[in-house]
């Protein structure tokens, strides 16, 4: 096991130039995914049988809210590795997850509730997975707040690092505790964790659209996290010399 | 392509409102993602770039200054 | 001195300053009956409704009371540079910081649960209800004030930290708040409500497990950044 690829790594300037080589690639297969799947899934698959053509949002809503659940996990687990090994990369990488994260958590909600008016009726059910979808929303944006809070850059994130991983340990206890309050409450009786088993022509452009969706944000990431290097290395001689403002 | 007609893919039988509704969203949200660093980062050069000039500036006045 | 008088001699004194400060003691619990005062004048004094609400009132004020004096736990200390100075001396970090969610809790999370049967009695919940709403209140809180210092510690070196301090803590009040209110509903139906304690439990030993870690490393990060 070579550990100077991993100290390399965690240099800004070594990750710049490597995520300027990737950037292109998972940029173009990003947005080639996502047109596909959601082209594919909007236009040339058939309509479900129960809920015609509604359905069709579900390329929308599975991707965004996967990648929701995952940057969260993702971020929660730099960030303790940028706490415990003081990793200055890994700090930039929480700040940049948040706000993304954040994002595609409310456009999870936002499409599940669209999703639900002609399919339910209601814009809204307190169900089990609405509720622990909007407060991750909750958790994100708390992130987020925390962040522009502090002048510092390097205290926010550290502070961020912090509460995400405090995040991470509540999060099955709120997944859980809201399971339970759920059946508990008998009282929305539509339960939306029933899904017969997908009809291939339909599970296919879904997976080309999650796979989309995951190089998207891995795309918008690098770049958010490229534009954070350049901010927090700006006196640096190599961020001045690659800027052309040589001094 | 599944549907007929360009009304019947407008209207999805009744359905098209909430499903072009959903999908400008999805593109909104994906086209903030990806502006927002974009912009950012020009900011950001931008700005540093400025300050160099400004310091170099100031450096070539005190060097003349100091003839 | 030993690690443990050290704990002592932060607790004595915060409990003291409390004491002191007559305010800081009554204001929570005004605040307390006033917010569940508010459901009724709201939703309307049908008894039926306030007897389904009764324990998600007690307990949603309850957690607010809470948090209202969650802000100033640290910031009079930090302010005052004394919170430097203890983090500086032998005992370690988190130690303080228990000792400060102790006086929290002792000042705030204890009143308002022996206050929570007046309230409880002004719902119309049942008087056999009672046990469960002062057990899980008593189990409950303490987990609030060791959550809720977290969210104190992060914010403690921000001028406007009192809202995002709700921001922060307040999702993660969700699982108490939901288990608490469980264990009441249970007890006004006549079901067993020990269940519900004993999740309430395995939370408290959880939160006095990893909040004092928690605590400390937000609050350095606050004070060294």
């Amino acid at each position: 096991m070579k550990w100077t690829f991993f100290h390399r790594m965690s240099s800004p300037k070594w990750f710049y130039d490597f995520s300027g080589k990737c950037l292109p690639w998972v940029g173009v297969l990003a947005l080639g995914c996502i047109a596909t799947g959601l082209t594919w899934g909007l236009l040339f698959t058939p309509p479900d049988y129960l809920q015609g053509n509604s359905y069709r949002i579900i390329f929308l809503h599975v991707p965004s809210a996967s990648l929701a659940m995952t940057v969260y996990v993702g971020l929660a687990i730099t960030a303790g590795i940028g706490y415990i090994w003081k990793i200055k990369l890994a700090d930039m990488a929480v700040s940049c997850l948040a706000p993304i994260g954040a994002s595609f958590c409310a456009l999870a909600l936002i499409t599940g509730s669209i999703w639900g008016k002609p399919t339910w009726g209601t814009w809204w059910v307190w169900d089990a997975r609405l509720t622990s979808m909007l407060i991750l929303l909750f958790l994100y944006l708390g992130l987020v707040a925390l962040r522009e809070a502090f002048d510092s850059k390097e205290t926010a994130s550290r502070a961020c690092a912090i509460l995400a991983m405090v995040g991470l340990v509540n999060i099955p206890i709120i997944k859980f505790s809201v399971d339970w309050w759920n059946t508990l409450h008998q009282g929305a009786t539509i339960k939306m964790t029933e899904r017969p088993s997908m009809a291939l022509e339909m599970l296919v452009p879904l997976l080309v659209s999650i796979a989309g969706f995951y190089l998207f944000c891995l795309f918008v990431f690098l770049l958010r996290l490229r534009a954070e290097i350049i901010s927090r290395e700006q006196r640096t001689s190599w961020v001045r010399s690659l800027l052309g403002a040589k001094s | 392509m599944y549907f007929d007609s360009i009304y019947e893919l407008l209207t999805m039988g009744g359905h098209g409102p909430y499903v072009w509704a959903a999908y400008g969203i999805g593109l909104s949200v994906l086209v903030w993602n990806l502006f927002t660093p974009i912009f950012q980062g020009r900011k950001t050069a931008d700005a540093i770039r400025r300050n160099a000039r400004r310091e170099q500036l100031r450096h070539e006045q005190l060097q003349r200054e100091g003839r | 001195m030993s690690v443990s008088q050290g704990v002592m001699v932060v607790l004595r004194r915060d409990l003291h300053l409390a004491f002191r400060n007559r305010g800081d003691l009554i204001n929570p619990l005004i605040f307390f009956m006033l917010v569940a005062t508010l459901f009724p004048l709201g939703v309307g004094p049908d008894p039926d409704t306030l007897l389904v609400m009764g324990g998600g009132v007690i307990w949603v004020s309850a957690l607010l009371a809470n948090l209202l004096a969650m802000d100033s736990l640290f910031r009079s200390d930090f302010e005052d540079g004394s919170l430097e100075q203890l983090m500086l001396g032998p005992q370690p970090l988190w130690m303080i910081a228990m000792a400060k969610v102790i006086s929290h809790w002792l000042v705030t999370g204890l009143p308002l649960t022996l206050l929570s049967p007046v309230l409880a009695i002004m719902f119309g919940l049942p008087v056999t209800a009672l046990p469960a709403i002062v057990a899980t209140l008593l189990l409950g809180t303490p987990l609030l004030s060791l959550i809720g210092a977290i969210g104190a510690g992060l914010t403690v070196g921000l001028r406007k930290g009192g809202i995002l301090l709700s921001l922060l803590t307040l999702p993660l009040y969700i699982p108490v708040l939901i288990i608490g209110t469980g264990g009441i509903d249970a007890a006004v139906s006549e079901m067993v409500w020990s269940g519900h304690l004993m999740w309430q439990g395995v939370l408290l030993v959880l939160g006095v497990t990893f909040a004092p870690l928690a605590i400390s490393a937000s609050l350095r990060v606050s004070i060294s950044g």
